[in-house]
Parts: C-alpha cells; structure tokens; sequence
C-alpha cells in the first residue's frame, strides 16, 4: 500500500490528514517534527511526504534539505498555511506547494498527482 | 531820559514798531515751523501706515481684523485670495458669513475668548473651505484695546497647517496598520490551523451523511462560514506578510483585460456595463501580474457593487510622463465625506459582509510597486479611483533576479526554477 508521511505540529491537523488520507486508501503515518520526521524516513521510507513548514525545532524548509541530501528521488509535497515561502529559494525543491485550507481536495489531488509521476501508485 | 536826536515820544514808536515787527517775523516763523512739523507727521503717518498695510498684505498667512460684531474691518490679500475676492469687497461683511455661510459666529473661532477675556487665544487645526480648496488651519486671535481698555477689534491670525495635518493623519493611518494588523496577524496564525481541524472534519461529517439528511443542511453552513473565515485570513495574511513583488515585465492593459474576463463571470449583470478605454502602446512595466490584478480586482468589484441598481463602471488607461496611470470610474451613489477618511484603513468596512482589506490590501500592492492611488467622489456623483504607477523598465540586474532569485542559490538551473514556478502557480 502506498505510504504517505504527514508532518504538522497540530495534532488535530494530523488527525483530520490521517483520516481523510486513509479513506484515500493510503497507509498514513505522521511525524510532528521535522527531526521525528527524518527518523521515520530512515526507519522505513514511505511513498511521499506532505511537510508543513512552520514547526517547532528544524522547520519544514530545513527538513526539505534533509530529505532531499539523503533521499533525492523521495517526492515531498510544502503544505503551509503561508503562501509566502513559495518565494524561499529553497521550496523550488519540493514537487508540489499546496497553501493548508480546511478543504484537503487541492492536496490530495496533488498527492495523487506527484505519485503518479513519480511511477509510485 | 533822551536818545540823541530824538523826542521821547517818538523813540517809543519807533520802539513799538520794531516790536510789533519782529513779532509778525517770530510768529511767522514760528507758523511755518508747525506747519512743516505737521506735515512731517502726516508724511511719517502715511508712512507708517503704507508700511503696515504692506507687512498686512505681505503676510502669506491669513490676517483679519473684526469688530465685536466680527464683521471684517480689514483682511489681508493672501487670505482674500484663498476666498477667491479682493480685501474690498469683503470689509464690512460679518467673517462667520463668508467661512461658515451661517447667522451666528462660529462656535470654534477664538475670538469669542479673545472678546470675552482681553486675551489672546488659539484654536488648532479648525478645517476652512476656500473657493478652490480645504485647509486645515490654527487660528490665533490676539485683542486690539482701546483707551479704556476694552477690546474693541480682533487680529485672527490664520495659519495654514494642512502639510502638517496630511502628515498627521499619514501617520495615525501608519499607526493603526501596524498596530491593529500586527495584533490581527498573530490572532489569524493561531486561528489558522484550528479551522482547518474544524472545517476538514466538517467536510468529513458533511459527506458521510446520507444526501437527503436533514442534519446535512447544519454541516453545509458550518462549511460555508468556515470558508469565508478562511477567505479572511488569507486576505489578512497576504495583507501582513511582507507582499514582496516578484517583478517581472507585464502589460497593465493585458492586466486590465484579466480582471475583466474574470469579472464578467460573476458580478456583472444585465444593468451593469464595465467599459474600458485602453491606450494602444503602453509601455511595459516591471510588476507582480498577480497582485496587480488582484488590486484591480478589488476596486472593480467595489465599484459595480457600490451600484445596487446597474450603471457604467469605465476603465480608462493612459501613459502621463513616466508614470501608468489607470482610473477607475462608476456612477454609483458616491462615497460619504466620513467613510472617504477611512477608504485604505484596514478592517473598515461598510459592508455587512466585507473584510475590510480589500482597498487596505490594494494601496499596501500599488504602494510596492512604487505607486499611488487616490480616491475622489461627489456623494450623489460616482467615484473615481486614480492608481498610478511609476514605469520601471526591465534592468539586466533584474533580469538576473529573474532568473536566480534574490535569496542567493545561484546554482539551482534556470531551466528547474522556470519549472517550478509554473507548477506553484498552476
């Protein structure tokens, strides 16, 4: 099943992403830390990861490096409540930027779409 | 006792004679004396007076004399010149006539201290309307005594303070954006991510409900009010967050043509008619396409909605020196003197419905792009929204920019950043 990693400090948030992923018939896991983040991608990578940029500790852009020093063909989508850091240099990096809204469908189109470019479903 | 030669008698006439004779010389002389004195004092006074008058006259400020009854006894040519007369013809008239048009002295002015006291007094940043325009004004009244005392006359001195009032008002404007869209900016942060939970779920509930359940119709509303909060944040953020302008070279009639189409979708109806009067061959201007059109977007749409009953919404454009300068013009209801003050300042509204960021949101892009945008509007007579924007021409730092970004990795390719940029924006 493909797995899908959520990254967001808001445990809400995470609930609400978990369950709407898993009606998508995705295996969901979530992190909520960029560093607790990178410790599960070592553990056992999953499919794609939806990142939130503004956390506690490493932010979402830092984590983005990371991930993409280690694992360069891992497809991360930016999910954040600002639109603002599509301007950071550094967002270029991710496959996707989706701005959070309480209407997921603009994400899971993305997600759905990233992964089948990336021959991932 | 006797002079040589001559009688007693005679002596003494002769005396008499020479008196009488050196007196009509003394008095002469004496007369002639006054007479110039006092035509030195009728010159010096004319003088000084002429002196006066061009010290009154020469004065860019305003100066007015009045009499207890404040009807002008002089004025000088600068303050008869904002009126739009000549000092003549307004001596005499009662001042609170041609200031207030009214019957009565108006209540501000400080010479009703001035009168009452004896005193000087002052009354700061009074407005007056003139023939041609406003002024904000500091009136200073100083008394003029007579012998006994009493006053009799006051001098208003009229200072204009309208720079310093703009700058004022600039400044409190300055004030409010900072200070209430600071506060508001961590309020919408915290608010963010807790609607998302709320709305998500909602949405969850909404869809699992069979469709002919009545419970569907509480879950549409909690979608809906969650939407349009989330509508406001969004504006509330993009109104905070820096807004930098990604500069790239645009076409403000293509702009213009953008908004129009995306207008006609929606907000446009049989009675209302968006006309525009482009100019060919506008200069290309380095500008965020995005946040232009949305700054459009805002004054259209508030101008066909002003309209509740249709009217002609017209949209003209046209090169002035080097500047871009779009208006913005409908035939609505116009736009009350009070609300006018408050247009730009964020969270004002005079909708039910409204944000009140949209025209905040508007200067703060125009204002980026180095521009400006002005309002006018006769209640009764339309509005007309005036945004100018400097030309700025494409420069090969820019170009560079462009193409590598401002935040310094120069050695991402080209070709990934185009890329990527198309899909961020899709």
């Amino acid at each position: 099943m493909t797995k899908v990693l959520v990254v967001d400090d808001e445990k809400n948030i995470r609930r609400l992403y978990e369950s709407e992923l898993k009606r998508e018939g995705y295996e969901v896991e979530t992190a909520e830390s960029a560093e607790e983040a990178l410790e599960r991608i070592e553990d056992g990578p999953p499919d794609l990861v939806v990142l939130d940029i503004r956390l506690e500790g490493m932010d979402g852009i830092d984590c983005l490096r990371t991930i993409m020093e280690r694992r360069r063909d891992l497809p991360v989508i930016l999910n954040s409540a600002y639109s603002t850091y599509k301007q950071d240099f550094a967002s270029w990096m991710a496959d996707a930027y989706v701005v959070k809204s309480a209407d997921l469908t603009e994400l899971k189109a993305k997600i759905r779409e990233v992964l089948e470019k990336r021959g991932r479903v | 006792m006797a002079i040589a030669g001559l009688e007693p008698p005679a002596v003494l006439l002769a005396s008499v004679l020479v008196a009488l004779a050196l007196g009509l010389v003394v008095g002469w002389l004496l007369a002639r004396d006054r007479a110039r004195c006092e035509d030195r004092v009728q010159q010096d006074i004319v003088k000084s007076k002429q002196q006066l008058q061009a010290i009154f006259d020469g004065i860019t400020d305003g100066l007015i004399i009045v009499d207890t009854e404040f009807r002008v006894v002089a004025i000088n040519k600068a303050e008869a010149a904002f009126l739009g007369r000549e000092p003549k013809d307004l001596v005499g008239l009662p001042c609170y006539e041609v200031y207030c048009r009214g019957d009565v002295a108006c209540g501000a002015c400080p010479a009703h201290s001035t009168f009452a006291t004896g005193k000087a007094a002052l009354v700061p940043q009074l407005e007056l309307s003139g023939s041609f325009h406003r002024r904000g004004v500091d009136v200073y009244t100083f008394p003029v005594k007579d012998r006994s005392g009493r006053t009799v006359q006051a001098i208003q001195y009229i200072k204009d303070v309208t720079d310093r009032m703009k700058l004022q008002q600039q400044l409190r404007q300055v004030e409010q954006m900072t200070g209430i869209g600071q506060m508001a900016a961590n309020v919408a942060h915290e608010i963010r991510n807790p609607l998302i939970a709320v709305g998500g779920f909602a949405r969850q509930l909404h869809e699992d409900m069979e469709p002919d359940d009545p419970r569907r119709e509480h879950t549409r509303v909690i979608l809906e009010e969650v939407t349009r909060l989330e509508q406001i944040l969004r504006e509330q953020l993009t109104l905070e967050r820096h807004l930098q302008p990604v500069m790239r070279p645009v076409d403000v009639n293509q702009i213009l043509r953008d908004v129009r189409k995306l207008l006609s979708h929606g907000l446009l109806s049989s009675q209302t008619q968006l006309v525009g009067d482009l100019q060919d061959g506008l200069p290309v201007t380095m500008g965020d396409a995005n946040q232009l059109k949305q700054a459009f977007l805002n004054i259209i749409g508030n101008a066909i909605q002003s309209m509740e009953d249709g009217g002609t919404v017209s949209v003209t454009s046209a090169q002035r020196g080097d500047d871009i300068i779009v208006t913005i013009r409908d035939d609505g209801p116009g736009i009350p003197s009070d609300v006018m003050s408050k247009l730009f300042v964020p969270f004002f509204t005079t909708r039910k419905s409204g944000s009140g960021l949209g025209l905040a949101v508007t200067r703060r892009i125009v204002e980026n792009h180095g521009g400006d945008i002005t309002a006018e509007s006769q209640p009764g007579d339309g509005t007309s929204f005036t945004v100018r924007l400097p030309i700025i021409r494409s420069t090969p730092e820019m170009a560079h920019e462009r193409i590598y970004g401002d935040t310094g990795g120069g050695d991402e390719p080209a070709d990934r950043h185009e890329q990527t940029e198309r899909r961020v924006e899709e």
